[in-house]
């Protein structure tokens, strides 16, 4: 079964995820320079062509690096890059984790060039918008359900500890992962990189999604570190291995979509 | 939505006054509606908040808007009958009405301007 999932991981995190999101944000950057004139226009249409270039040549050298080390460990019955499953698995994820960073430097450029084409012209809400309503209650209620299961874990395995455990040590790991989750969505709610989008409601469509993916994925976090102590503690490292894989594919998947700019609605008033 | 233009002649608070007013004018802003935060908009617009803070002082001396403490600012609930105050019309008016006083009592300009600075210092004060 981790053969399957090895491939998929590797199909879909260094293949699917990045094209996707790619033609997506090629579509959408094409649909924000619509407000702009034809010169922009055209000088974001070449700005796009001319960075596909190299985007493809990035994923198509990390598939071709995934799939061969994958193939190499499935034929040979041995671990990922000769080294280890786990660790092979991160390794992995790191490199379909380059051409995520390509793309978002790529719609960094894209929002600078048109930033240069606004002049002085500034645009702002009319609406209040408070970070309390970016933050959806279903996601708040799971990720706070996700904490105390958490919590009942680890002190559930202080009184029958595995090999490795750490005990309460967890508790301040946790602590260090919430941290750095709110720092996150605070940093999504007041960043000003988006103020090159001129309609203001596109712009919090923009930080609202960004904030939900953020939240998902703190949500899957908890639940990885929680799952990944009880298949420890159950001694059940294949099973560890098949969660990782999972883990890893939706994470990809959910970077990639953050990454890509939503489609915009022209129509505001407010 | 509110548009500022950065390389205008007029003064930015009075840019943010005007697209306040005249989004009340419009009924794109009814009474009772809350506005963005000083911080927010000041972010939005990526200028000095107290722009903004100067913006939203003017309008609720004007009775356009209320601050209704840590809540926020809102529009007033008279905001559409007190669109028409203008402070400025109102003090050019009464100016010209005082002046023509001083000039008829043989007060030269340069007195009337010493005694109108000394008279706002020590208002200030």
């Amino acid at each position: 079964m981790f053969d399957w999932l090895l491939l998929l991981q590797v199909l879909v995190t260094l293949l699917i995820a990045p094209l996707f999101s790619y033609q997506r944000y090629r579509k959408v950057s094409e649909h924000y320079a619509i407000s702009y004139s034809s010169a922009v226009q055209n000088e974001v249409l070449t700005q796009v062509k001319e960075s596909s270039r190299f985007f493809y040549i990035v994923v198509l050298a990390g598939f071709l690096i995934g799939a061969s080390a994958s193939l190499h460990a499935i034929f040979t019955q041995k671990e990922l890059f000769n080294w280890d499953n786990q660790a092979g698995l991160i390794v992995l994820f790191l490199l379909a984790m380059i051409p995520i960073m390509v793309l978002s430097l790529q719609q960094k450029n894209l929002l600078q060039t048109l930033s240069l084409h606004t002049g002085g012209i500034r645009t702002a809400s009319l609406s209040p918008l408070q970070l309390r309503n970016l933050l959806p209650k279903p996601l708040i209620i799971l990720i706070i359900g996700l904490q105390f299961i958490f919590i009942g874990t680890v002190q559930y395995f202080v009184n029958h500890p595995f090999e490795g455990f750490a005990g309460y040590t967890n508790l301040f790991g946790l602590l260090m992962l919430d941290l750095i989750f709110c720092f996150v969505t605070w940093a999504i709610y007041r960043s000003k990189k988006l103020n090159a989008i001129q309609i203001p409601q596109q712009r919090n469509a923009i930080k609202s999604r960004a904030i939900r993916i953020n939240m998902l994925i703190w949500a899957l976090a908890l639940f990885q570190i929680t799952q990944s102590m009880w298949t420890s503690g159950m001694e059940l490292d294949s099973l560890k291995l098949v969660f990782q894989s999972a883990y890893l594919q939706i994470i990809i998947l959910l970077s990639a979509f953050t990454l890509a700019l939503p489609t915009p609605e022209i129509d505001a008033d407010k | 939505m509110i548009t500022i233009d950065l390389d205008s002649q007029e003064p930015l608070f009075n840019q943010l006054i005007t697209q306040i007013k005249q989004a009340i004018a419009g009924h794109i802003l009814h009474p009772g509606d809350p506005l963005p935060s000083i911080r927010q908009l000041a972010n939005e617009l990526d200028i000095n908040a107290k722009t903004v803070a100067k913006a939203y002082r003017l309008l609720e001396r004007d009775n356009v808007i209320e601050s209704k403490g840590y809540r926020g600012s809102f529009v007033h609930l008279n905001a559409k009958d007190n669109l028409k105050t203008n402070i400025k019309d109102w003090l050019a008016k009464e100016l010209v009405n005082d002046v023509a006083r001083y000039r008829s009592a043989g007060a030269t300009n340069s007195e009337i301007r010493i005694a109108f600075a000394e008279a706002l210092a020590a208002y200030t004060k």
